[in-house]
């Protein structure tokens, strides 16, 4: 691979930025995910 | 089939099983496809280096139209069968698809500036990619604005299938006007004009995004269904009883 001076920039920052939106998302996600898990996990152990 | 995974302990089964193994597909694609895409793939002869921006840049835009084709779908399931989980996969496949239009427009706009000199142009494919970006922000707030959740469903509905006209113009608009965008590569009479070299991790990514999208549905439905579930509890909860009335 050898990138040119001139495209390296644009490629980089595509790349960067769609995986860190990717990234992002999946955090997210899985967060609430996670979240919505214990809270019902927490009401079973009242119950 | 349909109605078997109506039942939502049935489709947890699915999903607790289907989930892991789109997270791994998702990995494997992905590692694979960044690799092959950034460092064995040849430069293209005419853009050089930055059409490896189409590894990252025309995966998102396949699952932006992907993505809002599978809310359409389950929009109409929702309409006519009534099937119980329709809302709750189309509701989650918003802010997936949501990223997904977002990137494409961006890493668009980023090969844009080496290829044709701006970040941006008026052209049909662009101009409705930005409408379905909008049309998507319009489908997740149609869902928060309303407090009820079966009138949220029944607006999310109708949105989201008089929205569906946007994709075949987006898909065709490169045929029906004149565009700066490149017409169709892949998806074409007489097979695709992108070489092997670079078809290989186009596809891999393309899975991989794909991948990622079945995951990130499954986890968005499970969550909803969970809060469900807590709201039901909350619902059935038995009430105090009112205190005793102090003699005077």
């Amino acid at each position: 691979m050898d990138f040119s001076a001139h495209t390296t920039p644009y490629v980089l920052t595509a790349y960067a930025v769609s995986l860190f939106a990717l990234a992002v998302l999946i955090v997210w996600r899985v967060r609430e995910f996670k979240k919505a898990k214990r809270e019902e996990e927490r009401l079973g152990e009242r119950d | 089939m349909w109605s078997r995974f109506s039942n939502p302990a049935k489709f947890e089964g699915l999903a607790r099983i289907a989930g892991p193994i789109a997270c791994g597909v998702f990995v494997l694609c992905a590692a694979f496809g960044l690799v092959a895409g950034l460092f064995f793939s040849p430069a293209d002869y005419q853009q050089g280096d930055s059409a490896r921006i189409m590894y990252v840049h025309v995966p998102a835009a396949w699952m932006a139209m992907a993505s809002y084709s599978f809310i359409a779908m389950m929009s109409l399931i929702a309409f006519v069968w009534r099937h119980s989980l329709a809302d709750v996969a189309a509701r989650a496949a918003a802010a997936p698809g949501t990223i997904f239009t977002a990137l494409a427009l961006f890493t668009g706009a980023v090969w844009g500036k080496p290829t044709w000199g701006a970040w941006w142009v008026w052209d049909a494919r662009l101009t409705s990619m930005l409408l379905l970006l909008f049309i998507y922000f319009g489908y997740m707030a149609v869902w928060q604005a309303v407090p009820e959740t079966a009138r949220a469903a029944r607006f999310a509905r109708i949105l989201a299938l008089i929205g569906f006209i946007n994709i075949p113009i987006i898909k065709f608009s490169v045929d029906w006007w004149n565009s700066l965008h490149q017409t169709a590569s892949i998806i074409r009479a007489g097979g695709p004009t992108i070489h092997p070299s670079m078809l290989t991790p186009l596809f891999a990514m393309i899975i991989a995004y794909t991948a990622l999208f079945v995951w990130l549905v499954f986890l968005g439905m499970r969550a909803a269904l969970a809060r469900r579930r807590i709201e039901a509890r909350g619902a059935r909860a038995p009430s105090r009883p009112a205190a005793p009335a102090e003699a005077t």
